[in-house]
């Protein structure tokens, strides 16, 4: 299969969406004019690409979270929870595994099951099943924007029923679910996938309703941020080609501020600056940031601080929108009440602190800054020159010459060589660049951070200080 | 040892089962590389078919099988004999994560999964330098 970054053409889109529709009965309620007169009735305050996009302007802080419930109306009743009890700002669903997966048969039985035992037997909310006209109900009965939430290889029919039905944002992009969310698939076929739910993100912009794609470098867990950065930036680009305008990149907070807030500060700027080269005009890049992804504390009250913590960073990295995992993140899926009592706390945090002017020592972000510029500029030009200026083709090459890594991936076609480990303030540094392509001055860096964790803990930093570092939160401080 | 010379051994790893817990077998293969072994990462979601091809493919002298699904009594039978029959008779198996859901004993399943036909079987707490060790004992590095 060829692919490049190049706009799939009217025909190409037109015979791709005939099959797409045609991979479950719900695909035939999808008729993209009246999905977009759909969309122009609701109002603008339910729209998240234009809610967003107000955020920046004004300077707030929007909260979400999510859920993913079989029974729609329990997953409506959960999601006017975090509207009503738990001041949420934007809303999501997550979508269960079945259906992500393109088991619908399978999704469908598993939701007849959960209703008929009333225990829920699938993962999250079966969207395609439901269909459209039954989703939109659950668009209607709530005030906030929904996002469809989820990460997998082939999301085009989950975004066809999501859009029509009243979803404005979505989450997923080629990267990411090829290298961490399933086994064996390639990045030619994601990429392909993904370029078709980005030209159908297109086709409602240019019709005039804005769709907001959220792009996520990976998973985040003691993964350096250049790496996501240049992930980020290269799906940005293929997303940008097939239309797409509003774009929210994702950053993973990872505990120590310094990083984690010139990370939020600096990637939109980065990623700004390659869709400028490429030509992309009137984009729309915003931040959304979550804080640790690793393993949580149990106890709640010291996943509240996890939580603010989080916030914080997203509060002094100015990102627009702060995505609140729950106090119960590490125990269970969590019910309705921990999950409003989190957003509540994080609210809370963002009203006392929205007003104030607060610097990090500015000299420790700006070296974070230099660094994380240096190495994703590296690892993109890298990508973009393998592939004669064609950022998809370069990536495709790159992920097989390991230019293109992924800390913890799944699939056994990334070359798994990176490694990431903090140094002695928490900073998430390189242990292993693998085949990334830095310069002497990176690794030397990278080295001389993770030698003073060594020098003040009197202990070799291995792969047993990965082992303590993926830990390292749940038990107590951030480097042990 | 087979293979290549400038490795002490060539290790086919990954995760066996349909979930996609990764982080466990990923810093083993970086802390084996590091004590200069070859590794054939597989990822998540192996089936004893990819581990089978895999370790003739690459002449490979042990399989490392993570499994973390709690059902590694239903995923990991017939991985010795299927190795058999491929002509992998002196391949070593090792087997490791969260094995089992419930409270069954650990000498118990450790015997059932060594009379499976794995040479070591492995508790999730295990220090990585013991894998290592044993490993290194095992090919008679």
């Amino acid at each position: 299969m060829e692919i490049r970054n190049k706009r799939l053409n009217d025909d190409e889109f037109r015979q791709e969406r005939e099959k797409v529709l045609a991979m479950w009965p719900t695909g035939k309620e999808v008729d993209l004019d009246e999905a977009v007169e759909f969309h122009k009735s609701l109002p603008p305050g339910k729209n998240h690409a234009k809610k967003v996009a107000v955020a920046k302007e004004t300077g707030a802080i929007l909260t979400r979270s999510d859920s993913g419930i079989p029974s729609i109306e329990e997953q409506t009743e959960y999601l006017q929870y975090l509207q009503d009890e738990g001041e949420c700002d934007l809303l999501g669903t997550i979508i269960d595994s079945f259906t992500r997966t393109g088991r619908f048969e399978e999704a469908e039985q598993g939701l007849k099951k959960s209703l008929r035992t009333g225990k829920w037997l699938i993962n999250g909310f079966p969207i395609v099943d439901y269909g459209v006209a039954k989703t939109r109900k659950l668009v209607e009965a709530v005030d906030l924007p929904v996002k469809l939430r989820g990460v997998a290889p082939d999301w085009r029919l989950i975004a066809e029923i999501g859009i029509a039905a009243g979803y404005t944002a979505s989450a997923g992009a080629p990267m990411i679910s090829f290298s961490q969310f399933c086994q064996d698939v390639p990045l030619e076929i994601t990429t392909r996938n993904f370029q078709y739910m980005y030209r159908l993100m297109g086709y409602y912009e240019e019709a005039g309703v804005p769709i907001l794609s959220e792009i996520s470098g990976g998973v985040g867990v003691l993964t350096p941020n250049s790496l996501t950065h240049a992930i980020a930036i290269i799906d940005s680009l293929n997303a940008a080609e097939q239309g797409v305008k509003n774009i929210c990149l994702m950053v993973h907070a990872q505990g120590n501020l310094a990083q984690d807030v010139a990370a939020i500060m600096f990637l939109p700027k980065l990623c700004q600056g390659y869709l400028d080269r490429f030509g992309y005009r009137d984009m729309k890049l915003t931040t959304v940031t979550t804080s640790w992804s690793g393993k949580f504390p149990d106890d709640p009250a010291q996943a509240f601080a996890m939580i603010c913590l989080g916030v914080i960073a997203a509060i002094l990295g100015k990102a627009q929108v702060a995505h609140v995992k729950t106090i119960q993140e590490a125990i269970t899926i969590p019910q309705k009440e921990a999950n409003a009592a989190s957003l509540k706390a994080a609210r809370k945090l963002i009203d006392i602190l929205k007003n104030q002017r607060i610097g990090l020592d500015s000299k420790v972000t700006e070296i974070e800054m230099k660094m994380q510029e240096l190495e994703t500029k590296a690892i993109v030009d890298k990508v973009i020159e393998l592939g004669d200026g064609d950022a998809v083709i370069g990536a495709i090459k790159a992920v097989k010459l390991g230019v293109l890594d992924q800390v913890f991936p799944t699939n056994r076609y990334v070359a798994s060589r990176v490694m990431g480990v903090r140094d002695n303030e928490g900073a998430v540094r390189y242990l292993d660049h693998g085949n990334l392509p830095f310069t002497k001055e990176i690794v030397d860096f990278h080295r001389g951070k993770i030698a003073e964790r060594e020098k003040a803990r009197g202990k070799k930093v291995d792969y047993e200080s990965i082992v303590d570092d993926l830990f390292s939160i749940s038990r107590g401080s951030l480097v042990t | 040892m087979k293979g290549n010379n400038n490795f002490k051994g060539t290790l086919v790893t990954g995760v066996i089962g349909d979930d996609v817990h990764i982080v466990g077998i990923r810093v083993l293969e970086h802390a084996l590389r590091n004590a200069g072994f070859r590794i054939v990462p597989l990822g998540a979601q192996v089936s004893q078919e990819d581990f089978v091809n895999a370790a003739v493919e690459t002449k490979a002298d042990a399989i490392l099988v993570s499994s973390l699904s709690g059902h590694a009594n239903v995923l990991v039978p017939g991985l010795r004999e299927k190795c058999i029959e491929a002509g992998l008779r002196d391949i070593r198996l090792y087997l490791g994560g969260q094995l089992l859901i419930g409270e069954s004993k650990w000498e118990d399943a450790e015997k059932m999964f060594k009379q499976m036909g794995f040479d070591r079987v492995y508790q999730p707490n295990v220090p990585l330098s013991k894998v290592i060790e044993d490993l290194e004992t095992d090919l008679r590095l």
